[in-house]
């Protein structure tokens, strides 16, 4: 007996003496367990559908999102009441349409909404892309999260505020992100969690993910992610409002 | 016997049980809720929020009565020193003898003026009812009475004027496709008029609220036609309001100026507020002021829209305007973008929700504050009128609306504003 519980604290220390990966093999895993880079390097588009739900608001509407090789992407959700809140690039102007009206985007808004287009969406972004986007990664250490152990990594843009991304330290997945997005509204603050993943075509990608910003929690549920489908030019094309705004700002 | 001590000892021991659950309920709620913890460390008058717990609950227990129980309550989220916290009686709940009919207008609004109830406001096609008619009974029910009651209790609601307007367009709605009897005194003689309720609008809702008819009307008015008018009852139905709102902005581009008429319209979707001072705005960064929640401060900003209208622009608001009325209002006021003409807004522009406690009393608490552009809290306070007018009996009579008319002289003698932003 005494010998086993030896045994069982050797073991202990020599895992509290394991080594923290780096945050580079941490991001890599998670490429790795998704699918792994050659998977991820056929993806040329993605089309994610599903629907987004205001948690306790009665509040439910559809959601589609495309993605294009070449910094290409059209979101829109069609809100119950509210309408539809587009949001898209052609490659090289990046735009919304929501209840406010239309909208370029510049500055750190741009370079996070182009970093974000893709192929793995904003969730575990950096993981393909760090070079581009972040300017510093790093592991903050080890923490706890709903019971399971997992890495906490500081993601640096290279424009922008530091994000904070939690990876599953058993099955390398990125588990959650807190980070702060600019908006015309201010700097808001959102801890996006994922809570189911779904594997397609090789890849495994988040299915489901609850975004929390204040006492509003914003569920999103994708019944249908297809990978590398022909997707029509003219949904990346700039819609009239837009391009009146491109128009305008060149006189 | 026996059994009827024992009842009522139970009920005594349940009562109790009740004030002490109500007394935790507020004070975890507003613990747990209020949009800015830090200050609830440090109260006006001294000490914290959580100080307070165990003195105010040992006088909870010792309350001889329901009536005490609300005097304490109130005593102690006074403490706050904020409005939008309220402990109301169970005496609120006998207002809701008064008729409630459904979400529908009948085609009329009607305002408490010089102490009764006058119609105020008729939609375009309305021909059987005329302004400044006396409602004295709706179904059946007599209305005196239940302004009687709203009254006597305006003291201890807040809002008074806000909850009289909703009350009174409760006692006036009905639901689509209903008839509903309207007894009037017109030049002293009791009129009968009977209304169909309109078909539903198809207006959308949000969330839980549903079911309504968002009332809205463009108009060119003044003796040339020139001035856009804008009302609108409520903001809600995004999807169509907003593109109705940018026609009337577009069928305006020569107009000498622009009225938008929020008399009445107790909020709903925040962001129509932005989106609607977006056509009167001509630069970027501006913003009509900040929500503060715990953990967001959300900027109310403006994005300035193409073929904006730049003109002289009123906006009509009174004790009724609330919530995202407010933002627009005071934003704009704030901006100096607008003339704000009526009266005083009722000071609700905080989010706020009603809470029902475990002794029956209802509890008011907010979960947000907003602040306009000049760094002013609205919330308690409201938007004061660069014009204090309001309706005359007599005037209604005659016809004539003179919020609407003092905005319309104002914009024919003022072609332009100063610091326009």
């Amino acid at each position: 007996m005494r010998i086993l519980l030896f045994l069982a604290v050797l073991s202990i220390g020599y895992a509290q003496k394991a080594p923290t990966p780096t945050a580079e093999q941490i991001l890599d895993r998670y490429v790795e367990v998704t699918g792994g880079k050659a998977a991820y390097d056929k993806v040329k588009s993605v089309t994610m559908l599903g629907t987004m739900e205001i948690k306790g608001q009665n509040i439910r509407g559809e959601l589609k999102m495309f993605r294009q090789d070449g910094g290409k992407y059209y979101t829109v959700v069609d809100l119950p009441g509210i309408g539809k809140q587009e949001d898209g690039s052609n490659g090289t102007v990046v735009w919304d349409k929501t209840v406010l009206g239309p909208r370029i985007k510049t500055g750190v808004e741009k370079f996070l909404a182009s970093c974000a287009a893709g192929a793995m969406s904003e969730y575990g972004r950096g993981a393909l892309e760090k070079d581009s986007c972040y300017a510093k990664t790093e592991v903050l250490g080890e923490e706890t999260l709903n019971g399971k152990p997992v890495y906490k990594l500081r993601m640096t843009p290279k424009e922008g505020k530091p994000e904070e991304q939690y990876y599953d330290k058993a099955t390398g997945l990125l588990a959650r992100t807190k980070m702060i997005i600019p908006s015309p509204m201010g700097e808001v603050p959102i801890v996006a969690v994922v809570e189911e993943y779904k594997t397609v075509d090789g890849i495994t990608t988040p299915s489901k993910l609850t975004n929390e910003m204040g006492a509003v929690a914003m569920t999103m549920t994708f019944t249908s992610i297809r990978f590398n489908e022909n997707v029509p030019a003219a949904m990346f094309a700039l819609p009239p409002e837009i391009q009146a705004l491109v128009d305008a700002a060149k006189k | 016997m026996n059994r009827f001590v024992a009842g009522l000892v139970l009920s005594v021991l349940s009562l109790g049980a009740q004030q002490v659950e109500s007394f935790e309920a507020v004070w975890q709620t507003i613990a747990d809720k209020h949009w800015n913890p830090k200050q609830l460390e440090s109260l006006p008058g001294g000490g914290s929020w959580a100080d307070l717990k165990d003195s105010y609950r040992k006088r909870v227990q010792a309350a001889q009565g329901q009536s005490e129980v609300r005097t304490i309550l109130r005593e102690m989220i006074g403490k706050i020193g904020k409005s939008h916290y309220a402990i109301a009686g169970l005496e609120l709940k006998g207002v809701k003898a008064m008729r409630q009919g459904g979400g529908t207008s009948p085609g009329f609004r009607v305002g408490l003026v010089e102490g009764k109830v006058l119609v105020t406001g008729l939609n375009p096609k309305m021909e059987m009812v005329k302004l400044g008619w006396e409602l004295v009974g709706v179904e059946g029910m007599p209305v005196n009475p239940a302004i009687a009651e709203i009254q006597k209790q305006a003291g201890q609601t807040l809002q008074a004027a806000l909850r009289t307007h909703q009350m009174l367009q409760s006692y006036i709605g009905g639901s689509s496709g209903e008839t509903v009897d309207y007894e009037f005194l017109v030049g002293g003689v009791k009129k009968m008029v009977s209304l169909k309720m309109p078909a539903g609008d198809g207006s959308s809702g949000f969330g839980f609220v549903q079911g309504m008819s968002v009332g809205r009307e463009f108009a060119l008015l003044g003796p040339a036609g020139d001035i856009g008018y804008f009302r609108l009852d409520m903001f809600l139905d995004v999807v169509r309001v907003l593109p109705q709102f940018q026609q009337a902005i577009e069928a305006c581009k020569k107009c000498r100026g622009f009225v938008i008429d929020l008399r009445g319209n107790p909020g709903g979707v925040a962001v129509m507020a932005n989106a609607m001072a977006g056509w009167f705005i001509k630069e970027n960064g501006v913003k009509l002021g900040t929500m503060y929640q715990r953990g967001v401060d959300l900027k109310f900003a403006v994005i300035p829209r193409l073929g904006g209208f730049e003109g002289p622009l009123a906006i009509l608001v009174d004790g009724a305007s609330a919530s995202t009325s407010e933002i627009l209002a005071g934003g704009m006021q704030d901006l100096k973008r607008a003339r704000i003409f009526g009266s005083r807004t009722a000071g609700a522009a905080l989010p706020s929700v009603i809470e029902s406690l475990p002794n029956g009393d209802l509890f008011q608490f907010a979960v947000a504050n907003y602040v306009s552009e000049s760094g002013q809290e609205l919330e308690g306070i409201g938007v004061k009128p660069d014009s204090a007018v309001a309706h005359t009996a007599a005037a209604l009579r005659a016809g004539k609306d003179l919020v609407v008319g003092a905005a319309l002289d104002w914009i024919y003698a003022n072609p332009s504003l100063p610091g326009r932003p």
